[in-house]
């Protein structure tokens, strides 16, 4: 039988403190938490817990990786102070200045922009810009069209930034340089709501519906220019209300969601790589609304908010390498 | 035969569930921090001691569902109908919260 140094030409160490880096497939003895310990490759998706925030937000989010996440908005009356997650736990932060419904944010965690939004009574859009550089905010460009949306907004920071904003028309796409917004080609008509993801040059919008009966539609590549039709999410996946993550169309998640106007919450989750939808480890329950939606590749994701759940969860891929402890069971 | 257990956890964030948890136990989580695992199984039957978790049969976890449904959906009747909540085409619009009834 062939020993593990003929297998993979060493011998198993036996050292203090675990190796770094470690190649897949390295087996060693740590003798200081007496572990035989392994470096192996995840076979399938999950969701683990991860933080809990302070208070439950429905809106939007924006972040650079699972450990570098705001949360930036409420809904209309409720909490409107910035929260930011470092892979552990959520810290408040400063309050932005308007506290409108439904506002769109995104961007880098400290290069983030809070969009529009609503009011009521009567019902009104609103078209201002507050950037967030991480520690406080200050107002931005103004958008050409009043609008509202959550996951509505795509962009990697506040120098490019795209923003499909629902109201009027819900196909108004505009893209903003860190100082003004200019009008570009608007998405096909009809389609309302649904979850955008990517860069200003590669970006996805998910689902969506037509009202009045909320009929779901195929999902959208966009080059910067160009709107085309991709296929739809998986079956039972189609909604609005959903997170989305992903810097460019090549490693979109879409996370949860809702079924219109009483099919329920989605526990799906999917994973676009550029020419195919594919099906991920559901989340562990129905969840709408999510701010999250916090990916800057497959390896990782973050979903958190939508009140009234404070719970936030990660995502980690399958084929990521990670060091596990041999047991016997 | 059952194929799943239950019990009450309050989930209290990171740690609660990790990724090699979730790869081992099939996770549901209901209202009123009810979780389901899977049943007959040490990876599951360690997580619910790990978090202290208080085992419920199907009907004491079916009733403390139930309880918060109920509670719920009575919240959502006395919500006016013309209240943008209830709106179909208003950002502001809930579904009412429908039943669940769990497995065995």
């Amino acid at each position: 039988m062939a020993t593990y140094y003929d297998i993979f030409g060493q011998k198993v160490q036996y050292i203090a403190s675990d190796p770094s880096p470690a190649a897949v497939g390295q087996v060693w003895y740590n003798s200081t938490s007496n572990t035989a310990k392994v470096r192996g490759v995840t076979t399938t998706s999950a969701w683990a817990t991860g933080g809990s925030m302070n208070d439950s937000k429905g809106g939007n989010g924006a972040g650079d990786s699972q450990n570098s996440a705001i949360a930036l908005q409420g809904t209309l009356g409720a909490v409107y102070v910035v929260e930011s997650y470092d892979g552990t736990s959520w810290t408040n932060g400063p309050s932005s200045s308007n506290n409108y419904g439904t506002m769109s944010a995104g961007g880098a965690s400290a290069s983030a922009s809070l969009i529009g939004g609503y009011t009521n009574s009567p019902f009104t859009t609103y078209n201002q810009t507050e950037e967030y550089d991480g520690s406080g905010f200050t107002a931005g460009g103004v958008t050409n069209t009043p609008g509202y949306g959550v996951n509505a907004c795509y962009g990697v920071n506040n120098s490019a930034l795209g923003w499909v904003g629902r109201a009027p028309t819900g196909t108004h796409n505009e893209h903003y340089n860190g100082t003004s917004w200019t009008t570009v080609n608007p998405s096909p008509p009809g389609q309302r709501g649904g979850f955008l993801a990517g860069s200003t040059s590669s970006a996805v919008m998910a689902s969506g519906f037509v009202p009045p009966n909320n009929t779901t539609v195929d999902c959208l590549d966009y080059d910067g220019t160009s709107w085309t039709s991709i296929t739809g999410l998986s079956p039972g996946s189609d909604g609005i209300h959903g997170g989305s993550g992903g810097t460019n169309s090549s490693a979109v998640l879409i996370y949860g969601g809702v079924r219109e106007p009483s099919l329920g919450d989605i526990d799906k989750v999917n994973y676009w790589n550029g020419s195919a939808w594919s099906a991920e480890t559901a989340l562990p329950s129905a969840r709408r609304g999510s701010n999250g939606g916090v990916a800057t590749a497959y390896t990782q994701g973050l979903l958190f908010g939508e009140s009234p759940t404070t719970a936030t969860l990660e995502f980690q891929a399958a084929g990521v390498a990670e060091t596990r402890t041999i047991t016997t069971t | 035969m059952a194929n799943y257990q239950y019990c009450v956890a309050k989930n209290w964030g990171k740690g609660f569930i990790t990724h090699d948890d979730a790869r081992k136990i099939e996770f549901r989580s209901f209202p009123g921090d009810v979780w389901k695992v899977n049943i007959n199984n040490q990876d599951a039957n360690r997580w619910i001691s790990g978090v202290a978790g208080s085992h419920k049969t199907l009907s004491e976890a079916q009733a403390i569902v139930d309880a918060v449904i109920t509670q719920a959906q009575s919240d959502w009747d006395s919500i006016p109908d013309d209240d943008d909540r209830k709106n179909p085409s208003h950002p502001a619009y809930e579904s009412r919260p429908e039943d669940i009834t769990l497995e065995e």
